[in-house]
């Protein structure tokens, strides 16, 4: 494996997942970035915190478990 | 937008200037090394990208490093949990202290243990000092306990030297002042029974069940109450002869007295071990407070750099998690050594030196954030501007983008390891840019 494809595939990753798009690898799995808006998180202990909100990088597979093909 | 496949290696092949048919090959590879590492459950770690690992249910998972995860939640990077309500006083705060951020966990852990370090001492001294007082007071108390024992005591040996120590010695002497001062009222003729109820009845004041010391006692305080039972026996026996106990009594009196007399002194010298271990302590204690307090006086200077150092291990704290994310991420599965090689090797541990505000360009500070003040369509207006802030001192950056179609040439200042460190010194500039300003990646 080449690294200067393994530079290139990082790098287009993070770029185009940093503009919000979403990239999707078939027969392997899709990136996709996540919006969470803020929130109150209350514990039981009475503290009330409000968690910012967050832009969260998910993958989703397309291989193993129920989605093997 | 959605990326596919296809796109995906198109954008790779103007990446990499490769063959399509070369990428298409090379991402082939890619995705079965993963699929095959994670199947022999271990994880595959890009670095600076992320870890591939199958979980629980044998589904392929995706950790980000952290630079990544950073990069992907640039907006709202730095922003941290705001408490609004405190918790209620009587819940346990163990959760929430999990919740907290882990530098403000640190610096109060390490004053708890500074104080702790303190107080420890301050405990000692203070347990040694009750300790003390237990002597004390049961060194008062002493004779009652025997009152109780005396069963289990040899009556033979009421004037044992090798046991008596200091406080017995104590003892002896108050006991012993008693009985004489009741022979000599004996020898005056007085009647004794009224003394000796009186005696008698010590022991109930001073009965207090729980001496330690009981069996160390027991031999030292034997002799009085032996003492007192033979005196009591005696009188008992004596009836209507008080003179003849009396005179027996003085006479042993007197040689009791004798006794502990001459060897009051000896048994001083010999002590109980005890007693010795507990004083050699005290002392020992004693002279390192004094030691303590004699360093923090003279040593006030040499206090001060601590805090400096502890603020250094913080800074290094805050700076180092960026540039080597990919170490902290720890899945269940046993991690493989990054198969993928990072081809932009880090300069991690001089951090501090490369990245900043002000100075010249630093090649290797490229992989950090920069702070963007201009955005400008026409080059020679970057240039212009960006020659502007370099005669202010700053290290100036022109990155070219392209947004929409345009070329922009954004002109920047500092290079930083993190968005956070970028964002502080962000806010530390002069008014036009304090405002106006955002946070990019140089590369």
């Amino acid at each position: 494996m080449n690294s200067t494809f393994i530079k290139a595939f990082k790098d287009v990753l993070r770029e185009q997942l940093a503009k919000k798009n979403s990239v999707e690898i078939d027969g392997f799995g899709r990136f996709t970035v996540v919006h969470q808006g803020q929130s109150q998180k209350k514990y039981e202990n009475g503290r009330v915190v409000i968690l910012p909100p967050a832009d969260i990088l998910e993958f989703k597979s397309q291989i193993g478990g129920s989605d093997e093909d | 937008m959605k990326i596919n496949k296809a796109q995906l290696i198109e954008l790779l092949v103007e990446k990499t200037g490769m063959e399509k048919q070369e990428v298409e090959q090379q991402l082939k590879e890619l995705i079965k090394r993963i699929k095959d590492a994670a199947s022999r459950g271990k994880a595959l770690e890009i670095k600076n990208f992320g870890l591939f690992y199958f979980d629980s249910d044998k589904n392929l998972r995706f950790d980000p490093a952290d630079s990544f995860r950073t990069e992907v939640n640039f907006k709202y990077a730095g922003m941290e949990p705001v408490e609004v309500k405190p918790p209620r006083k009587t819940t346990s705060e163990q959760e929430d202290s999990s919740e907290e951020m882990p530098i403000d966990k640190k610096t109060t852990e390490s004053e708890e243990e500074e104080e702790d370090v303190f107080g420890f001492d301050d405990d000692d001294i203070d347990e040694e000092k009750e300790k003390k007082e237990i002597e004390e007071t049961e060194s008062d108390e002493k004779v009652s306990p025997a009152f109780k024992l005396d069963d289990e005591l040899e009556p033979e040996k009421p004037d044992d030297p090798a046991k008596a120590d200091k406080p017995a010695e104590e003892d002896k002497s108050a006991e012993a002042d008693k009985p004489e001062e009741t022979a000599e009222s004996k020898r005056a003729g007085e009647p004794e029974k009224t003394d000796k109820p009186e005696k008698t009845g010590i022991p109930e004041e001073a009965d207090k069940p729980e001496d330690p010391f009981k069996d160390l006692l027991s031999g030292i305080s034997l002799e009085p109450s032996e003492q007192k039972r033979e005196e009591e026996e005696e009188i008992k026996k004596a009836g209507t002869r008080p003179a003849v106990s009396v005179s027996t009594q003085a006479g042993k009196k007197g040689q009791s007295k004798k006794g502990p007399g001459k060897k009051s002194k000896p048994p001083q010298k010999k002590k109980d071990p005890i007693m010795l271990v507990l004083a050699v302590v005290l002392t020992f204690v004693v002279v390192m407070a004094g030691f303590f307090i004699i360093t923090d006086m003279t040593q006030t200077p040499p206090q001060e750099p601590d805090p400096p150092a502890v603020t250094e291990q913080r800074d290094a704290v805050v700076a180092e998690p960026e540039p080597e994310p990919a170490d902290a991420v720890e899945p269940d599965t046993e991690t493989e050594q990054p198969i993928v090689e990072d081809t932009e090797p880090e300069p991690e541990p001089v951090i501090e030196t490369v990245y900043g505000l002000t100075g010249t360009v630093v090649n290797e500070a490229n992989d950090g954030f920069t702070i963007v003040l201009h955005s400008l369509r026409n080059n020679n207006n970057a240039q212009a501007a960006a020659e502007n802030l370099r005669d202010q001192g700053y290290r100036t950056i022109i990155t070219e983008r392209t947004i929409d179609g345009d070329t922009v040439y954004r002109v920047a200042v500092g290079q930083f390891p993190t968005v956070r460190e970028a964002q502080d010194k962000a806010a530390e500039l002069p008014e036009p840019y304090r405002n106006q300003n955002f946070i990019q990646r140089i590369q």
